[in-house]
Parts: C-alpha cells; sequence; structure tokens
C-alpha cells in the first residue's frame, strides 16, 4: 500500500516540475526556422548568451543581487538578534512581518510614488529648492530588493537564535568568554544554518527578480528577470528565454552548492 | 576567616517579588567538598548561578578569598561550572570542546595539547578527541563536560545535578570517580543535588535547603545523627518523626511514655519534636520494652527487613535483620542516645 501512496506526488513532480524542465531544456537547444515555422537543434542561443550585452545583464544581476543579500545579512542579522531578546518577540516579529501580507506590486509601486519625480522626497526637497532623480537606477533596484526581502533574512535566523541552547552561551561564559567572543566563537556559528537559508532565500528571488527593476530600475538596470520576460512577452522568442532560463537555474545551483559546503565545514569541527 | 575561599553573605535573590533564596549565610574552605541539598525548586541552582555570574543577587555579597565578586562577570570569575544537561558545544569535536577554554585564555597549541590528552585519560575517555559531540552517549557527554571545566584549573567547581540524567550503576560509578578526581586535583566542589544519599556518600560538609533558608549546615554524620529539625531528618532519610515534650534535661515523654535521653537545653515542658532513626529501634521481648505493639508488615529489602509495628494506632519503621511474622505482639526499646529531639518548626 505505501508504495502507492506516493503515486500522486510522482504524477505531480512529472507534470510540473520535470516536463516544464524538460520543455524548458528542449527549447533552449532549437530554433524556429524563420520559413517553416518548424523548431531545429541549434546551439546558438547559447552561443549568443556571449554576447558582451547579455554577460553585462548576467554580470550586473549578480552583483546587485550579491549587494542586496549582503545589505540584507548586515541589517537582518542584529535585527534578528534583537528581536530575539526581546519580551513580546513573536508580537514585534508580527509587526515586522506585516507589511509582506500586502501585494508585492503593491508595495513597489508605493516606492515609485516615494521616489518619483513628484513623489514624496522630490516634495520635500522642493521647499530647499532641489531635484534629485532618485528612480531609475541600480541604487533604487538595490533599494527595491532589500526592502522586498529582508523578511526573508530575518525569519529563518530569528528561528534559530530563538531555539538556541541558552546553555551554551552561558558555558562560553564561564569558559571565559567576552560577550564578543561568545558571539564570534557560539553564537554565530551555531546560528549559521539561519544565515544560509537567509541568503539563499533573499539571493534566490532578488537574481531572478524582474518586477522591481522594471519598475525601480526603468529601462536603465536591466536584469535577467527582465531578459527572459522580455523573450517570452515581447520578443516572442522562446528558445532564447529558455536558454538564458536554464543558465539562470545553473547559476543559482552554483550559488547553493557553494552555500551547502560552508555549511558542512561549520559542522565538521573547527579549523 | 582566612581559610575561607567563598563566602555567601545574606545573599537574597527575588524574582518578582518572591523571595527564592532567603538571606542565606555560607562559607567553603578551599579544596573543600560542598554539597547544596534539598528539595525541588528551594532554590540550589539558584545559588548556584548567583556564585558562578549567571544571576545577581538582589542583594547580600559573595566573596572570593575575602573580596567581593558580585560585580565580575561570569568570564571573570576563576571559577568553572559543570551544566546540568552538560551543554558541549555541537559545532566543535570533543578536543575542541576541551581545548575552548585554554584556547580563549591564548594557551600555546603544544601546551593545550598535553593538557587536553591528560583531561581525556582522567575521565577515561582516551583517543575521543576527534568524535563528535552527538556520537557520545550520555555517561560520555557528562564526563567531557567535566573534562572542559577542570582543565581550566578552576579555584572553585560548580556543578549543579551533574549525575542527575544517568541510571543508577553509572550514577554510584561517577560519584566515586567525581570524589577521587576531587581529592586528586585539589579542587574545591560545590555541588547541587536533590539526592540525599549521593550528599551523604561525596560531601565534606552538606547545606540544606529548603524553600530558599538554609536548614542545618554540617558534616555528613552530623546531618544524618543530629537533624537540627524535622525537615532535615524527614529529607535526609527514612525517620520517625512524633510530637513530645521535653520534660527536663535527659528526659523526655512521647507516645504517651517518659524517655531517658541524653538532649539538655530545652525548656521545661516545651513541645518539641522526636527523631528516631528506623535501624535505632531495638524489638525485644525482654524487660527493656518501653513501647508495646503489634506487627503490621514484614518486607525483605535486601540487607535487613523492614517491618511497621502499630503502637496505639501509631506506626513505626523499624529495620532490622531479624524478621518477626505479621500479627505478633512485640516490645520496642530505643537506647537513650539515638532519640534526637528537636525544635518544633514555627
Ligand atoms: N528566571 C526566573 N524567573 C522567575 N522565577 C524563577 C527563575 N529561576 C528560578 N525561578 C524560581 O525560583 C525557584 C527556585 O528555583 P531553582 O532553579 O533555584 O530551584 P532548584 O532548587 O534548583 O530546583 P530543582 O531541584 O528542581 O532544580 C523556583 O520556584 C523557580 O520557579
Ligand atoms: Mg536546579
Amino acid at each position: 500500500m505505501k508504495k502507492y501512496s506516493a503515486f500522486p506526488y510522482v504524477i505531480w513532480t512529472f507534470l510540473f516540475i520535470l516536463l516544464p524542465l524538460l520543455l524548458i531544456g528542449y527549447y533552449s537547444l532549437t530554433v524556429k526556422n524563420s520559413q517553416t515555422g518548424e523548431l531545429v537543434f541549434s546551439l546558438a542561443n547559447y552561443v549568443n548568451l556571449f554576447n558582451p550585452l547579455y554577460l553585462k545583464v548576467f554580470l550586473n544581476s549578480v552583483y546587485l543581487a550579491g549587494i542586496a543579500t549582503v545589505i540584507c545579512l548586515i541589517l537582518g542579522y542584529p535585527m534578528a538578534m534583537i528581536i530575539s531578546k526581546m519580551k513580546h518577540s513573536q508580537t514585534v516579529l508580527l509587526l515586522f512581518i506585516l507589511p509582506m501580507w500586502m501585494n508585492f506590486l503593491l508595495r513597489t509601486y508605493a516606492w515609485m510614488a516615494i521616489l518619483g519625480k513628484n513623489g514624496f522626497i522630490n516634495q520635500l526637497l522642493s521647499l530647499f529648492h532641489v531635484q534629485m532623480e532618485l528612480l531609475y537606477n541600480n541604487n533604487a533596484v538595490l533599494l527595491g530588493m532589500v526592502y522586498n526581502f529582508l523578511p526573508f533574512m530575518v525569519l529563518p535566523i530569528y528561528t534559530v537564535l530563538v531555539k538556541m541552547d541558552k546553555s551554551l552561551i552561558e558555558a562560553a561564559y564561564d569558559l571565559g568568554c567576552t560577550p564578543w567572543r561568545t558571539f564570534r566563537k557560539v553564537i554565530f556559528p551555531l546560528s549559521l544554518p539561519g544565515v544560509i537559508s537567509g541568503v539563499t532565500m533573499v539571493f534566490m528571488p532578488a537574481v531572478s527578480t524582474f518586477v522591481i527593476s522594471d519598475l525601480l530600475g526603468g529601462g536603465q538596470s536591466v536584469l535577467i528577470g527582465n531578459l527572459v520576460q522580455e523573450q517570452f512577452m515581447k520578443v516572442n522568442n522562446w528558445s532564447f528565454g529558455s536558454a538564458i532560463s536554464v543558465i539562470l537555474m545553473l547559476l543559482i545551483l552554483m550559488f547553493m552548492t557553494l552555500l551547502h559546503r560552508i555549511d558542512r565545514k561549520y559542522e565538521g569541527g573547527t579549523k | 576567616m582566612s581559610n575561607r575561599l567563598i563566602e555567601g553573605i545574606h545573599l537574597v535573590k527575588e524574582y518578582d517579588g518572591s523571595r527564592v533564596v532567603d538571606n542565606i549565610d555560607f562559607w567553603v574552605k578551599s579544596k573543600e567538598f560542598l554539597t547544596i541539598l534539598g528539595p525541588s525548586g528551594c532554590g540550589k541552582t539558584t545559588t548556584l548561578r548567583m556564585i558562578g555570574g549567571f544571576e545577581t543577587p538582589t542583594s547580600g555579597d559573595i566573596l572570593l578569598s575575602g573580596k567581593s565578586i558580585v560585580s565580575l562577570p561570569p568570564y571573570e570569575r576563576p571559577i568553572n561550572t559543570v551544566f546540568q544537561r552538560y551543554a558541549l558545544f555541537p559545532h566543535m569535536s570533543i578536543y575542541d570542546n576541551i581545548a575552548f577554554g585554554l584556547h580563549i585564555k591564548k594557551m600555546p597549541k603544544s601546551e593545550i595539547d598535553k593538557r587536553v590528552s591528560k583531561m581525556l585519560s582522567l575521565v577515561n575517555l582516551e583517543g575521543f578527541e576527534k568524535r563528535r559531540v552527538n556520537s557520545l552517549s550520555g555517561g560520555q557527554q557528562q564526563r567531557i563536560a567535566i573534562a572542559r571545566a577542570l582543565v581550566n584549573e578552576p579555584q572553585i567547581l560548580l556543578l549543579d545535578e551533574p549525575l542527575g540524567a544517568l541510571d543508577l550503576k553509572l550514577r554510584k560509578e561517577m560519584q566515586l570517580e567525581l570524589k577521587y578526581m576531587q581529592q586528586d586535583l585539589g579542587i574545591t566542589f560545590i555541588y547541587v543535588t536533590h539526592d540525599q544519599e549521593e550528599a551523604l556518600t561525596m560531601s565534606d560538609k552538606i547545606i540544606i535547603m529548603n524553600k530558599g533558608k538554609i536548614q542545618q549546615v554540617g558534616s555528613p554524620t552530623d546531618i544524618y545523627n543530629e537533624p537540627e529539625n524535622a525537615f532535615v531528618a524527614d529529607f535526609i532519610g527514612e525517620s520517625n518523626i512524633v510530637s513530645g515534650i521535653f520534660k527536663e534535661d535527659k528526659v523526655v515523654e512521647f507516645a504517651g511514655t517518659i524517655f531517658p535521653c541524653i538532649d539538655t537545653g530545652f525548656a521545661r515542658d516545651e513541645a518539641i519534636d522526636v527523631v528516631v532513626r528506623p535501624e535505632d529501634i531495638e524489638i525485644t521481648a525482654d524487660v527493656r520494652a518501653q513501647l508495646h505493639g503489634v506487627v503490621d508488615s514484614t518486607v525483605f529489602k535486601g540487607v535487613h527487613y523492614e517491618m511497621i509495628v502499630i503502637e496505639n494506632e501509631r506506626e513505626w519503621l523499624i529495620q532490622s535483620t531479624i524478621p518477626h511474622e505479621e500479627g505478633k505482639q512485640v516490645g520496642l526499646y530505643i537506647a537513650p542516645d539515638l532519640i534526637h529531639i528537636m525544635k518544633k518548626e514555627a
């Protein structure tokens, strides 16, 4: 009986995960014959990607997502730590996550309203006869990423911190550690699983987003996600779009393997 | 004064206004094995945590070699702790766990290596350096926790029910090993337990606590033979405790009978408690018998028989190597020096 109970999941996995992946792989390895409209095998899509224009977009995406992840970590770790030490930490955490219940698009539009030419900040600045171009650049995209994905960093770190055995921290004090050394030698290493899932959960959506770069970056800050969207929705070149997606997937896979390595290294004792 | 290594003075700890440790005074000599004994919730852990620096006393002072240490954080006290649930670092190997304190003190690597392997052989776990914490049994983790604390050669080692999670046989073994280590290394131990037998076998000095207050301080024999009140007598072992009246020096009345005793110093006709240990009551048929009753039950306990004798609706618990069958009429005799008289608790 047990054998068959997994059956629905097998179908699900095949229909909604494996099949689309295979299709993307198939499309990425074909080009459309312009006369007949037939799909023929070709590596042209992948070769095309080496165009410096696209390489720049890839680099820009990884760079922005990387910076956003680092900023989220720097902001999120202390935040998670402070919240975990509060008396009513559950409530504070809820307040913190509350904006996430609002629609993602809406939140990003709100930033447009704040940063735009006639937006809130520029209206304030106009009192001093200053005008600033805040929207449609990499910084605006970064801000959007950090704002939208910060909770994904805070949550997993908060979870490991509140669950941490307090007697381990006391043991470190007992053995002569100052608070800072206790953090470095015990608290931080033990919270690494939370940091790693936080980093993953921020980096992945950040590197593949197209909404944030579309709305806050305008045409000025183009990311991989925008390329994919463009190929599928505007240019109607599914083959090239699929090739970009495959590369993006490989990129994320590499990133996760790397993180996994770090995690394993710390598990195996110090040094 | 000078031989007091650590001393607690009028120590009080309150949580939200309720007194958990209520004005206790104690001191420990260097190289002494002190046990804090008491029922669950009496404030033992809280007292130990104040000595270790993990709790700040609400009032009172703690002196180490005559100098106050209450304002020092734990990492500046020459004191180490063996935590109740071991608290070994799961992300480090056994070697790194034991070396942790020495590493923090920036001791050279060769010296650390030497000390760690010496400690591992002391706790009978040679060759465990590279093992992971969660691959060890409870008893082994306990030994590592002890090694991790002892390797720092603290002036005082605090132990909070370190053997609580072990099974009886292992616990007995570890009791002996701990006592041996303490004497061998010449380190002062402050040991918390609620197991009276453990306290009696290991300690040089016992503090008995109840509801945040010290009930009695003394050597194991003092406490066993001369309990100061009914709580101590009851807690330290099975006892017969009955109310009585102190007639005059060396004469006491209880169970409707006048007994000779050896106690003095109570007021004439003062109401007191009388404690008699089960092994101190003699069953006899001769004229010495002071009380008369009927054997209600006899149970073999391995080394001795445990009998309950009913006398005027009072139950007397008696231990003896000679059994008496149930229903038999017997006489009871208690020697004067085995009658312990204690003040009635307020
Ligand atoms: N942080 C705290 N806040 C409030 N009350 C506390 C705190 N720590 C301990 N208490 C209370 O103080 C009392 C004594 O606690 P303590 O841990 O010292 O007891 P104990 O003698 O070690 O008991 P056990 O044998 O069960 O470990 C208990 O009633 C406990 O509920
Ligand atoms: Mg306790």
